[in-house]
């Protein structure tokens, strides 16, 4: 605006003086325009031939107001005081900053036989160096140098790809050109690389919820090309729009499921509040015991089992108030991306998936945010740059409300006394240090505190710091570095006898570093490979006393060190535009001073695809995993008394393998991507206790753990469709989870030693996401969820003892609940779609279990005297409406 | 960890969502029966009790089956055996229980329970005593908001820690709903030497009445607690049990015997999974069920189920009384309303009687409009027996030797 401003303020005055002053001493001047405008003021009126790379982090502005004939000499004097070179060369004038510009060639260079790089070249190169950006489809880009254009061969071309609106980074995006042999996609801060046949190509990018650009280019050699896309405007005709399919096709990897925060947003949850957890569990091959669990079961795996990035930071409780809500702010995310079977070589530490979890980065261009009001927490959000064009940030905070929840409970009951709170704050801040190099900051906190009527209070909470730094070294390599520190701590407060009052505390701390990198080595291969370290501080528990009458005897188990590091490689083997390897391997080491042995081992990543055509292809994989540290937990949840343990001595590594094949196809004009994927898998050393084991401040906990093992397979269906008024993703999962235990322990081994039902294994599990948009302003959402009954252990006698009577219960896990059946729908109502409004008022109006149907969480029998009732306990066994406003400024 | 913390989270979030529901479950299970019950505590130099019996399934009637057991004995380290004390009869026994007397048996000894049963011998490890721990007070607590009496318990050895259980044996007084100053006497009966000639009402002797009456009931909770988290082998007003203040026992005079053991840890374990297996199951957080095996075993066939903890003990008892003047909870006698009958006309008093209906005294009270009146007795007005007959709700006439109040 402001340059604007100046122009025509210039233009202007250039008008009116002009007009004045005739012949010579004609005054001439800017006033307040910056370097762009100025040059651009110099081409118009003075030569054309002035080059020039501006230097975006510069901000000052020019007023010069002299007679015309002075005027040149003048700005370049002004620009020379700010850093900028003038030279002048063959009547044209070149205007870098921070660099010289050589206008003779070194003695004897013509003498040379090898070209070497000529002074004047190193303007071309610099300029050529200097990366386009992308502002219209019809038009040729020229990538390199053309005058040291390759005769053949190929070249790489490499670039961001950001929103034209507001400058974030998009991720996700596929860049490919016509060959269909070259493909990849953009990462994490939108940044992709292609190698190019040299000549001339056609490029395109597509992503989800974007308008498809094909670009023209001319490519002479290795280049940047930065592009901006804008969002789809289902208004305009002719826009193609492809969907993520894309990526399905191209990619060997399986078995990855990625939603976007949109989605996320559609999707009805209980209380309304926008949940990326819950969503994820939605998705086929995802389970989980039961309602109001955030604790999910990946393919059969456990709880423990599953890592949870959060800008690469490890979040090990990810849910407030115990599985009711999980602990990302909807509004700061991105996206979510669950590896349920192909998992990168560069991901590692536990058994059965990795969940990414991303910030989104800040707006770049303006400061705006949101508030937002639901039923159980507030939400703000604020975004926006701090440099323009170079440094963002994005701030989100989220708090309960303040216990409205016990005041509507009676005062009789035991819990008027109690409160329930918590909050969370996410930061993120990033900054372009330059056009390769970039410096991202993350900070996380979330904090949880519940307590009794004034006896007992559980408190938890996690605080996540990273900085990571990504960098383009060359064309050829690139690198990722995020050193960071994970912690969760948790502690339970009883000071019901005054006598035995306690706090029973344990926490994980994590240090971890982890630099990545990426580097095309020719056409066919893609290399990856880095280094991954964690340095654990894990304190299993501490036991002290409150109050000055206890009786309880301080006692903390020794804190549990060690160092988990990683080195691992893959490789992307393109072998023709059909068939696609990729390769990986990880070395894991364990290291644990002082106990013991050095376990460590390779972790194989295998993956291949075949694609017929460019809708339909096969894949296969084989992925091997190692786990070191182990959720200790007797409870079929994630309960609040869980704690952590490292791999020791006596407590071997979980290891396991998966083996996965699939078929995808898209069909009906890009829109809907069907996949079938089935899988086998095994897991050794899997955590399970004895009967009755002491699991809380047990120093020789290893005794009272059994070795179990797991086997699990399954078939996955899953139709998903991205686009369009309809969109959403249809789900059919069978599969079936055991678990054996390996010992034998006499008459004490769990089911005799047979295979027995895991607690997540409900063969049949269907599954319906689906948003309907009416118009632009009202869509309809609704989610389905059908699945078995998962097993229980249910008592088959009773008998009489100790005055009451007691229960003897079935062999592990031989009973199932009754099936799971719930309907969820919410109406959505966006803002108008004025772009000059300065606030958007949206709202959700939901019901969470429409038909209110009674949904067993679990079965439970109590014994009163010498009765015995058997009962059935439902979480939400009702309907349960909700509104959600949400205000965007 | 207590498993009360666990168990009471679950339900706190329940009644947050205030949506969760808990209804009724019963499946349609056959069911495993038979597996031998072996229940009581060896205590030296006392006669000791032992329950032999088989559960049921979880749909039958029956709590428990009666097991024909035999050559019941506890077997000493140095040989001695103490047998069954068998009333000159031979078994195999279905009585359910046997005794044993071990008076005189040496503490210092091991010891084992060992029994016969369907030709299958079956054995406890051999065990020491654990030695036993004064009970220093037992006492109650009233909440705030006098809704909870809470018993507690102190206790203490000279040992670092210990693992306690206790038994608590309840006798507690209350009074039938409706006040009965008189019984029916049909005619042709005879009470106090006279013979009724027509159907009438008689005044009741003391002692006699259906106003107060005694129960007494073992706890069926599971109580114990261990001291291997503190400092010391001390409990300081710990929690037994909470009675609310609608519970019938706490509506007049209330005693408690408890009996204290010190167990084993294993024995300790043996009886938190027993309490688990019956509370804690089934909430959001809950363990889940594990398998209980006790010292019990099948000697010749260790792979067979038997299910019970066999314990040396000495156990100390201590009693407690709660007077209802101590209690005060509120009560509102005339929650619903009685069914009573006005039945003035005395032939109809046997149709009434045989209807299962029992005479109360209904006091009228003088009416103010009529200063002169005095307000007197009737006792025409019938009541379903329930009502007046304090026997029916389970407990009997025998009041205890060392109750406190005197007989009216």
């Amino acid at each position: 605006m402001r340059s604007f401003r100046s122009i025509l303020l210039a233009v202007l005055l250039g008008c009116t003086l002009a007009a004045q002053a005739q012949p010579a001493g004609e005054v001439f001047g800017v006033v307040k325009a910056d370097a762009v405008t100025l040059v651009d003021f110099l081409r118009k009126e003075i030569s054309p031939d002035i080059f020039f790379v501006p230097d975006s982090a510069d901000h000052r502005t020019y007023t010069i107001r002299v007679p015309r004939e002075q005027f040149l000499e003048r700005a370049f004097a002004e620009m020379q005081g700010n850093g900028y070179t003038v030279t002048a060369y063959d009547g044209k004038y070149f205007i870098l900053h921070g660099m010289d510009l050589a206008t003779t060639l070194p003695v004897g260079y013509f003498n040379r036989r090898e070209m070497a790089p000529a002074a004047d070249d190193s303007l071309k190169q610099y300029l050529g160096e200097q990366t386009s950006r992308m502002t219209f489809q019809n038009k040729v880009y020229e990538i390199g140098d053309p005058d040291q254009r390759r005769k053949s061969g190929r070249a790489t071309v490499r670039g961001y790809v950001r929103d034209v609106a507001s400058g974030e980074p998009l991720v996700g995006v596929s860049v490919y050109d016509d060959s269909g042999k070259n493909y990849v996609q953009t990462d994490e801060y939108g940044f992709y690389r292609i190698a190019l046949p040299v000549g001339e190509n056609k490029l395109s990018f597509s992503g989800y919820s974007l308008e498809d650009m094909k670009l023209d280019l001319k490519v002479y050699g290795d280049g940047g090309l930065d592009v901006v896309m804008k969002e789809k405007v289902f208004s305009l005709t002719g826009a193609v729009i492809t969907s993520e399919s894309m990526d399905r096709h191209r990619s060997a990897r399986m078995g990855i499921e990625k939603v976007r925060i949109n989605m996320i947003k559609n999707v009805p949850v209980v209380f309304g509040e926008a949940d990326a957890l819950k969503v994820v569990m939605t998705l086929p091959g995802v389970k989980s015991v039961g309602e109001a669990s955030s604790g999910f079961n990946v393919r059969g795996g456990s709880t423990d089992q599953n890592l949870v990035l959060f800008n690469g930071g490890t979040i090990y409780n990810p849910n407030h108030m115990f599985g009711l809500l999980s602990a990302f702010n909807p509004d700061i995310i991105s996206d979510v991306e669950l590896f349920k079977s192909s998992i990168p070589a560069s991901y590692g530490g536990r058994i059965s998936s990795v969940l990414e979890v991303r910030n989104r980065e800040g707006n770049s261009k303006k400061v705006q945010g949101s508030l937002g009001l639901g039923l159980l927490t507030s939400r703000l959000h604020l975004e926006g740059p701090l440099v323009k064009d170079r440094t963002t940030f994005i701030l989100g905070a989220r708090t309960s409300y303040s216990n409205w929840i016990f005041r509507v409970l009676p005062t009789s009951s035991d819990y008027s006394g109690g409160k329930a709170y918590f909050q969370d704050v996410n930061l993120g801040l990033s900054h372009k240090v330059n056009e390769r190099n970039s410096v991202h900051l993350y900070g996380y906190w979330s904090n949880d505190r519940f307590s009794f009527s004034n006896d007992t209070t559980f408190r938890y909470r996690n605080i996540n710091g990273s900085l990571r730094w990504h960098s383009i070294f060359s064309e050829k390599v690139s690198m990722t570095a995020t050193v960071g520190y994970d912690s969760y701590h948790y502690s339970i407060e009883d000071v019901f006898n005054a006598h035995a009052a306690y706090r029973l505390s344990n926490a994980v701390d994590q240090g971890f570093a982890k630099i990545e990198f990426k580097s095309p080595l020719s056409d066919a291969h893609t290399l990856e490979y880095g280094l991954n370290a964690v340095l654990y501080d894990l304190n299993p528990g501490s036991y002290h006393p409150v109050g000055e009458v206890s009786l309880i005897e301080s006692k903390d188990l020794d804190r549990e060190r060690a160092l988990e590091a990683a080195l691992f490689v893959s490789d992307i083997w393109k072998v023709d535009e059909h068939l696609t390897f990729d390769a990986g391997l990880r070395w894991s080491q364990f290291l644990r001073p002082r106990n013991g042995k050095f376990r460590g081992g390779p972790e194989i990543r295998l993956s291949g695809k075949y694609s017929f055509n460019d809708v339909t292809s096969v894949k296969a994989g084989f992925n091997t995993m190692r786990q070191y540290i182990h959720m200790i937990s007797n409870s079929v949840n994630i309960s609040p008394t869980d704690s952590w343990r490292l791999t020791s001595d006596d407590i071997r590594p979980q290891d396991g393998w998966q083996a996965a094949a699939g078929f995808y196809r898209t069909l009906m004009g890009n829109t809907v991507d069907i996949s079938l994927e089935g899988y086998y898998k095994r897991v050794h050393h899997y955590v399970d206790y004895k009967s009755g084991a002491v699991l809380v401040m047990n120093p020789n906990l290893a005794d009272d753990l059994i070795d179990t093992e797991n086997r699990s397979y399954g078939v996955e269906f899953l139709a998903k469709k991205t686009l369009g008024k309809l969109n959403g993703w249809v789900s059919y999962t069978w599969s079936r989870s055991f678990l054996r235990e390996t010992e034998d322990r006499g008459v004490n081994t769990i089911n005799g030693g047979n295979w027995y039902n895991a607690p997540c294994d409900k063969p049949h599990d269907v599954k319906v996401v689906a948003n309907y948009k009416f118009t632009h302003r009202f869509s309809l959402s609704a989610n389905l969820d059908y699945a078995s009954g998962r097993p229980v252990t249910i008592p088959i006698g009773k008998y009489l003892y100790a005055g009451g009577a007691r229960l003897v219960y079935s062999d592990r896990n031989s009973y199932r609940i009754p099936d799971y059946f719930r309907l969820d729908l919410a109406l959505i109502i966006e803002p108008g779609h004025y772009l000059k409004q300065l606030t958007h008022l949206s709202f959700t109006v939901g019901c969470y279990n429409v038909t209110g149907r009674k949904n067993p969480y679990s079965v439970f029998y109590t014994t009163e005297g010498t009765n015995i009732s058997g009962h059935i306990l439902s979480v939400f066994a009702t309907q349960i409406p909700y509104v959600n406003f949400n205000l965007k400024f | 960890m207590k498993p009360r913390l666990v168990f009471r989270l679950p339900m706190l979030l329940l009644a947050i969502l205030a949506t969760a529901c808990v209804y009724d479950f019963n499946p349609d299970l056959s069911g495993k029966e038979g597996i031998l019950i072996v229940e009581g505590d060896i205590v030296l130099g006392q006669t000791s009790s032992f329950n032999i019996r088989r559960s049921t399934a979880l749909d039958s009637w029956n709590l428990f089956e009666y097991a024909a057991y035999s050559n019941l004995r506890v077997e000493a380290s140095d040989g001695t055996l103490y047998p069954e004390r068998s009333f000159g009869l031979e078994g195999p026994f279905i009585s359910g229980t046997g005794q044993i007397d071990l008076s005189g048996a040496d503490p210092s000894l091991e010891y084992r329970l060992a029994f016969d049963c369907d030709g299958r011998h079956y054995a406890t490890h051999w065990s020491n005593a654990v030695p036993g721990a004064v009970i220093d007070s037992l006492s109650f607590t009233i909440n705030e908001a006098r809704t909870d009496l809470a018993v507690k318990l102190s206790t203490h050895s000279d040992e670092t820690s210990g693992y306690y259980r206790w038994t608590a044996v309840e006798t507690w007084e209350y009074l039938s709903e409706a006040y009965s100053s008189h019984f029916f006497a049909p005619a042709g009966t005879t009470y106090y030497g006279i013979k009724v000639e027509r159907d009438t009402v008689l005044p009741y002797q003391r002692g006699e009445n259906l106003i107060y009456c005694w129960n007494s009931a073992q706890r069926s909770e599971l109580l114990m607690a261990t001291t291997e988290s503190l400092s010391e082998d001390r409990l300081v007003n710990h929690q037994l049990y909470t009675l609310n203040y609608n519970d019938e026992r706490v509506s007049r005079v209330y005693s408690v015997e408890v009996s204290q053991t010190r167990i084993s840890e294993e024995a300790y374990r043996y009886w938190e999974k027993m309490q688990r297996n019956s509370t804690d199951i089934g909430g959001l957080f809950s363990p889940e069920p594990s398998e209980v095996r006790g010292n019990v075993v099948n000697v010749d066939d260790a792979a067979e189920m038997v299910l019970g903890f066999v314990s040396i003990v000495k156990p100390v008892t201590k009693r407690l009384f709660i007077l209802d003047s101590e209690i005060l909870f509120y009560r509102d006698p005339h929650r619903v309303p009685l069914p009573e009958r006005e039945v003035p006309e005395r032939d109809e008093w046997t149709n009434y009687y045989q209807r299962g209906y029992l005479p109360t005294t209904v006091y009228e009270p003088p009416d103010p409009a009529e200063t002169t009146k005095p307000g007197y007795i009737e006792l025409y007005h019938w009541l379903p027996a329930r009502c007046v007959d304090c026997r029916l709700k389970g407990g009997t006439k025998n009041k205890p030797d060392y109750w406190p109040t005197p007989e009216i």
